[in-house]
């Protein structure tokens, strides 16, 4: 019998500090106001997405940059269901997230036909597809968008803490599943792919089946993400919604942070949403203080600002296999 | 008895390069295959046609007397086709056990406790264990070739394929892996060893396969292929031999 240790100290620590992490920020709306957790949803969507990218990119070697194509069929997918199918909005959003994936099952196999480069600019291309095909849904809004009328019976402050709680709770199940998916014996097959896809399929890992796999779980993390942009702003339009910028965004997140770690995404996603709220009103020197940011990183610290940090903490979400 | 591994009529060109020609043998398990021929040869070819990383232009791989030459390489791994590269290629950011867990995982299609000893029962055969926590990626030359071994043995084959392993080791480092070559024949598996020290090979083959621009040059027992005119031409030169 060979023993086999999942977890060290410092994962144990880990885990119970995410969940106290989790309890406060649950517990937020009854401390601040509800412009602080409207805020606050922003960071939870972008969390989702960075650690979505990661798994795409950073496990499966998937560089999409059409994951917006999600996002958006995401945040339209909330107005379908609440403003013409009747379903309450906010239990709209795991809908939303599972018929996101539905979507991606067809685009996949378009998608899986190119490789590197050209997987990434097909990527692209179907989102500006998929745009354009819902900017013709009438509707929808066509081209000038739709606004989620149903929540306007709800008060104002529990409508923005209803929505601050799904909207953390799609991130808790985010990095959370993404975490148990690791932890699994799909997990370590994965990280295979990632350092060497050929030598996985040699090792007898299905390759093909396990990128799948992950690019509609990131499908439906980013359809659930974009069901919350839309509680939050409570309207969708395609130009906003399908913005390539998102890919930016991600990318950003998920390279600074740390690519193919956990913890990554969720500094990079932290970094961000700070770099946001603090330079945003500044126009174009945001912008060059982001390119700025990813310059320096990439050239001081090519594993991202988890690579720096964690020498010295260890892993926070282990998912290794320790022979004893 | 179904032979484990019959080829008939292989051939693979990349475009007008022909790198494998019409190359037929068997191979029964419990026996070892020698394969030797000069660089650019068409061993390593022969070995990725086996493996499934080339589908062959033509010809037929049976494996167990199943026909499996449309099949991708990992759902050959799965059936029971364990391979080492020649230059190896560890997964870098895994530890050496996880290494071997994702061949036990993956290829053997164990779980659980299963897996963890059939990843660790690789370790010991190869004489990894020591290093089973260390990550891969920084291992020395000579334990990224025993990790090569002890990922294919830990995928749980009938047939397996080694290119080079024996290239660079010391002599009573060779001698541990004959050794470890020889044990896994005598517990029934197809053996095919692509190796340039021919001693170290002589010492495990039943018989020798010699290629030489992609085709079959000489096959038969060991000693004769070696000695054989042809063999000796295509090593040394047809001036040298003579």
């Amino acid at each position: 019998m060979t023993a086999v240790a999942r977890s060290g100290r410092a994962g144990r620590l880990g885990l119970a500090g995410a969940v106290v992490v989790a309890l406060v920020l649950a517990s937020a709306p009854y401390v601040v106001t509800s412009d602080v957790t409207h805020t606050l949803v922003d960071l939870f969507v972008l969390v989702v997405l960075a650690t979505m990218w990661n798994l795409l990119a950073g496990y499966g070697g998937l560089v999409s940059v059409g994951q917006q194509a999600y996002l958006g069929v995401g945040a339209y997918a909330v107005i379908a269901l609440s403003v013409h199918g009747g379903v309450n909005a906010f239990l709209a959003v795991p809908i939303a997230a599972v018929l996101t994936a539905v979507l991606a099952v067809p685009l996949s196999f378009l998608a899986f036909r190119l490789h590197g480069g050209y997987f990434a600019i097909g990527t692209w291309v179907l989102a500006e597809v998929v745009k354009l095909i819902t900017a013709q849904i009438g509707p929808l809004g066509k081209g000038s968008g739709a606004s989620l009328t149903t929540v306007s019976s709800y008060d104002p402050d529990i409508r923005v803490a209803y929505t601050y709680w799904v909207g953390l709770a799609v991130a808790v199940a985010s990095v959370g599943g993404v975490y148990w998916l690791l932890c699994s014996r799909i997990g370590l097959q994965l990280t295979a792919v990632r350092d060497d896809e050929g030598a996985a399929a040699a090792t007898g890992v299905r390759v093909t089946r396990a990128k799948r796999l992950v690019y509609l779980i990131a499908g439906a993390g980013a359809g659930g993400a974009g069901a919350i942009v839309c509680l939050n702003t409570l309207t969708v339009q395609p130009e906003s919604v399908f913005s390539v910028q998102w890919s930016a965004y991600m990318i950003f997140m998920a390279v600074v942070g740390g690519l193919g770690t956990i913890e990554g995404p969720l500094l990079g996603a932290l970094l961000f949403f700070a770099l946001q709220q603090t330079l945003a009103a500044q126009g174009t020197v945001y912008l060059i203080i982001l390119g700025a940011v990813g310059i320096v990183v990439m050239l001081l610290a090519p594993r991202g600002l988890w690579g720096v940090v964690s020498g010295r903490t260890g892993e926070v979400f282990p998912v290794g296999y320790r022979l004893r | 008895m179904t032979p484990v591994l019959a080829v008939a009529g292989l051939r693979h060109s990349f475009g007008s390069l022909v790198v494998a020609d019409d190359i037929t043998f068997d191979l029964e398990g419990g026996r070892a295959l020698g394969i030797v021929g000069p660089n650019g040869a068409g061993k390593s070819t022969l070995l990725n046609l086996i493996s499934g990383t080339l589908r062959p232009s033509s010809g037929t791989v049976l494996l167990d007397g199943r026909d499996i030459s449309r099949w991708p390489a990992d759902r050959r791994c799965r059936l029971g086709i364990g391979r080492t590269y020649q230059v190896p290629r560890p997964f870098a950011e895994l530890t050496v056990f996880e290494n071997a867990l994702v061949a036990a995982s993956a290829g053997a299609g164990l779980r659980g406790s299963a897996a963890y000893d059939a990843a660790a029962g690789a370790l010991d055969r190869t004489g990894l264990r020591r290093h089973a926590n260390e990550g891969a990626g920084r291992l020395p030359l000579l334990d990224r070739k025993r990790l090569e071994l002890a990922r294919a043995l830990a995928t749980g084959p009938r047939l397996l394929l080694l290119d080079e392993i024996g290239g660079g080791l010391t002599e009573p480092e060779l001698r541990e892996l004959v050794a470890t070559v020889t044990g896994l024949r005598g517990a029934g598996l197809a053996v095919i060893w692509i190796e340039h020290i021919v001693h170290a090979l002589l010492e495990v083959v039943d018989e020798m396969l010699c290629l030489a621009a992609g085709r079959v040059l000489a096959r038969g027992d060991p000693r004769d292929v070696l000695a054989s005119p042809a063999v000796r031409d295509v090593y040394l030169g047809p001036e040298l031999a003579a």
